[in-house]
């Protein structure tokens, strides 16, 4: 275990420019002071080092700007630095410079900094160095008067959490947190489909009130389908379809009830009128024509008397001695002689095979001239289709429909009306410009085929500029629909909606396009089961470690308890009222009780909580048992209590200056005291004289100078210092409680002399031979000693009259009859006890 | 033992064998950081949970 070998401290509270050291040697260490020189400010110099703060902040209440500049001595020269340091031996045997020095003190809003440093070297803890600090706020195993009722007055939640940090169980909050937390994890976006099933259903409103599609319990296809069919075939039969006339199947059932959506939706408004024909794509492409050039070139050229008879060659030719003539022969057709030389028979088979080309040609001109007269009269047909039925309303028709749209869904919905009608109009134009154009092209075409049959040159040019023109006209109807689309779909919404809840058939069209996605719908109805589910059993999972986690708190509990009562039972023994045990209210997460069992004279118990029944002293007794719990629970190597016990409890001071502190230092653990109380202080001195005992004295001569330690293992000294304070003040009660403290320490005095003299003459003498022995008594027994001064016994005498007065003076002798008094004691001291 | 969780192995002995809640507490037995514990159990979760989707969508019995 780390054991602290030495305490320095510079400018820190109480403390002053010039370093105060202490030095510790033994492994119980006790510090007296008065109240007021500087003993509290040690305790905080340590929790300082070892925590970088101070508690007070935390526990003592207050906005936090009370404690600005609360750590620096105030007197303290603005470049001094402020510094507690100490020499701390490791588990090897070596001793570390540790030092925290102050960098900013708190401020109004500012939590203080400082650097800590082992060795020079600047680290975050003192952890390597076995020092651990515990949970906040009781970090550090420093118990001060603001920290020993913490565990006890903290509030409910507070000091649950603290003794679930003691019993170290937060780790199971934070698992049992965390698995709460998954719940988020598993809150997916609902499925586009659920999503859309819900609006559906709250659409339709009672018709779907006894199908719970979501409750579903295994929502599988066919069940989710059964589901829809059934809704749709009630939806069918409410809307007075007859029941042999509804279909089995989920889709012969949509199939009917988009049937009577239209119907309905028609009879109420002409929506269907509304609706512009389908999309072009590529309904129109301008030709190459290539065939058509082809023949007019060969026709430009070609010889019309030629093509007039190359019938007639055909039919020569096909006669074998016109064809394979080897003279001149007569014409098989005319009669004139010798008329088919064999020069001219070439001739002739020369003319044939130009005038079938030619024909192939025409044949391809023809086709091509057809096709393209079947592009425009489709085109004409497509475009025309575009219209919607609204195109061919009449005036009256448009006024009807307006009124209707006006009492529907009211004014703004004429103005959508109104943007449909010009949206129409413009449509109507772009449709008109593309007929005429592919009117201006079938008459051309028409002509050119008459020109083909007539072998006759035709002006491809003038087609192919027809054909441009048309394709323009097409070219612009995809922008003017899409325009007419846009006014009629913000129309026909609204319309729509108010029309089918009108004419009771609200949800019918969402309904028939979840039958087209009864995939997905499957899928996002098992996904939200799927998640309802492991909800529940993240759910149930919490429920089962909060359970779980109770009986592991229960087992710590009963630890913990038996640890404090330990502890109590070594302070409060055999007493009416005793602490029982600490223990968790419900799960534990809120509420930690202390438990007291009040024991009648017959022998029945009751429990109660502690706080409410326990008096001062044993609420005392309760916080510095759970703070010394925390303490060895966690293993501190050193323990420092600073007036653990209030004075005026001198049973219970007794009992923890005998048995707690022996137990701590039964534990290993090195126990440094401070205390105000002469009487426990020195209890503490007697009782641990047999260990290597290190006593301070802390006092305060002056604010500016700081608080002073002095290393006593005289407890003469100390009982002079702790009746110094006291007797110069004017007032006579508090001179009075000097006067008597001064009277203890002549007291001790006349005791040390004596028994030293004694021992000197090899007698076996000890102080407690003369306890109880009066300053008049013990006066006259130290007489014969007093020997180096003539004058000596004397003063011891005026010291006797001076501290004794008699009993009809109750005042106590002023101050400078005092002064003089605590002088020669002092000379005294120096003369016969160095 | 785990530093995060000292106190998990003895949650986990008082958790009914096979029961969600132990599922999970096994599978953060070794987590040494906040970040690893929920790590640890969002992984389980999600093993859990596409378990159950896949059982469902093969027609298992799983979420009657």
């Amino acid at each position: 275990m780390a054991k602290i070998r030495w305490i320095e401290i510079k400018g820190y509270r109480g403390f002053g420019d010039e370093p105060q050291r202490f030095n510790l040697d033994g492994p119980l260490a006790l510090v007296w002071a008065p109240n007021s020189q500087g003993k509290t400010s040690f305790a905080e110099a340590i929790e300082f080092l070892l925590s970088g703060g101070t508690m007070r902040t935390k526990l003592l209440g207050g906005a936090k700007a009370e404690y600005a500049n609360c750590l620096r001595n105030t007197h303290l020269p603005p470049t001094s630095e402020v510094y507690v340091s100490a020499g701390i031996e490791d588990n090897a045997g070596q001793v570390r410079e540790v030092k925290r020095l102050l960098l900013a003190d708190y401020g109004a809003q500012e939590e203080c900094r400082s650097r800590l440093t082992i060795d020079t070297v600047p680290v975050d803890d003192l952890e390597s160095l076995g020092l651990r600090l515990s949970s906040t706020p009781l970090q550090t195993p420093v118990l001060m008067q603001h920290t020993l009722r913490y565990a006890i007055s903290a509030n409910p939640q507070d000091r649950a959490d603290y003794f679930k940090a003691v019993i170290e169980v937060q780790d199971l909050e934070v698992f049992r947190d965390a698995v709460a937390e998954l719940a988020n994890d598993i809150a997916s976006p609902t499925p586009a489909a659920v999503h859309a099933l819900r609006a559906c259903l709250q659409a339709l409103g009672s018709s779907a009130s006894l199908i719970q599609l979501e409750a579903i319990p295994n929502p599988s296809k066919d069940n989710v389908e059964f589901a829809i069919a059934s809704l749709i075939g009630r939806i069918l039969l409410e809307a007075s379809v007859p029941e042999d006339g509804i279909p089995a199947g989920i889709a012969a059932r949509a199939r009917l009830l988009q049937e009577q959506l239209n119907t309905r939706r028609e009879a109420a408004f002409p929506v269907g009128a509304l609706n512009a024909g389908p999309v072009l794509q590529d309904i129109f492409r301008v030709p190459g024509l290539m065939a058509t050039q082809s023949f007019s070139e060969a026709a430009e050229g070609a010889d019309r008397e030629v093509a007039r008879l190359v019938q007639l060659y055909t039919a020569a030719l096909s006669i074998p001695e016109v064809a394979e003539a080897q003279s001149p022969r007569d014409c098989p057709l005319c009669g004139t002689r010798a008329a088919l030389t064999p020069a001219r028979v070439a001739e002739l088979r020369r003319h044939v095979a130009e005038q079938a080309g030619l024909a192939t040609a025409r044949s391809n001109s023809t086709m091509e001239l057809q096709g393209l007269r079947r592009d425009a009269s489709l085109a004409r047909r497509s475009a025309l289709a575009l219209l919607p039925g609204a195109n061919n309303w009449t005036s009256e028709q448009w006024a009807q429909n307006r009124g209707s749209v006006l009492e529907r869904i009211g004014q703004p919905g004429t103005e959508l009306l109104g943007a449909v009608f010009i949206a129409l109009g413009a449509l109507r134009d772009a449709v008109s410009r593309a007929e005429h154009s592919i009117e201006a092209l079938l008459e051309p075409i028409t002509q050119a085929e008459q020109l083909v049959t007539q072998t006759s040159p035709i002006d491809v040019d003038a087609l192919h500029a027809l054909c441009d023109g048309v394709a323009r006209a097409i070219s612009s109807l995809p922008e003017a629909r899409q325009s007419y689309v846009d006014a009629a779909t913000a129309l026909i919404g609204p319309l729509q909606r108010e029309i089918d809840r009108a004419s009771a058939t609200g949800g019918w069209a969402e309904l028939i396009g979840l039958t087209q996605e009864t995939d997905a719908l499957v899928d996002g109805l098992q996904t939200l089961r799927v998640e309802a589910i492991v909800q529940e059993e993240i759910d149930q999972a919490v429920r089962d470690i909060d359970t779980a986690k109770a009986e592991v708190f229960d087992a710590k509990f009963t630890s913990l308890s038996n640890e404090i009562s330990k502890w109590w039972g070594l302070m409060r023994r055999e007493q009416p009222v005793n602490f029982t045990c600490v223990r968790r209210r419900g799960m534990g997460r809120r509420f930690v009780d202390f438990v007291a069992t009040v024991i009648g004279e017959d022998g029945t118990t009751a429990e109660r909580h502690a706080q409410a029944i326990f008096s001062d002293s044993q609420l005392n007794c309760l916080g510095l048992s759970a703070f010394l719990s925390m303490c060895t629970r966690e293993g501190c190597p050193v323990i420092v209590l600073d007036d653990p016990v209030l004075s005026s409890d001198e049973e219970h001071s007794t009992t923890f200056g005998r048995y707690v502190v022996e137990a701590l230092l039964g534990h290993g653990m090195q126990v440094i005291v401070s205390t105000h109380d002469p009487r426990l202080f020195g209890m503490l001195q007697g009782w641990y004289q047999h260990l290597p005992l290190d006593v301070f004295h802390i006092t305060t001569q002056s604010p500016s100078s700081g608080a002073v330690v002095t290393k006593e293992s005289d407890r003469l000294t100390s009982m002079l210092d702790n009746a110094r304070p006291y007797l110069m003040n004017a007032d006579d009660e508090i001179r009075k409680i000097g006067s008597g403290r001064l009277r203890d320490a002549a007291e001790r005095l006349c005791k040390e002399i004596i028994v030293r003299n004694r021992r000197q003459n090899r007698e076996d003498a000890t102080i407690e031979e003369y306890e109880g022995k009066t300053l008049g008594e013990l006066e006259k027994l130290v007489h014969p000693y007093l020997t180096k001064d003539k004058s000596h016994a004397g003063k011891m005498r005026v010291i006797r009259e001076t501290l004794n007065p008699g009993s009809h003076d109750s005042r106590p002798a002023p101050p400078a009859a005092l002064a003089a008094a605590l002088g020669d004691l002092e000379k005294f001291k120096k003369d016969y006890l160095a | 033992m785990s530093e995060l969780l000292p106190n998990l192995p003895g949650l986990v002995s008082r958790l009914s064998e096979g029961c969600f809640a132990r599922k999970l507490a096994e599978a953060c037995l070794g987590c040494e950081s906040a970040d690893g514990l929920r790590a640890s159990l969002r992984a389980a979760l999600t093993d859990h949970l596409r378990g159950l989707v896949e059982g469902a969508r093969h027609g298992e019995d799983t979420v009657d």
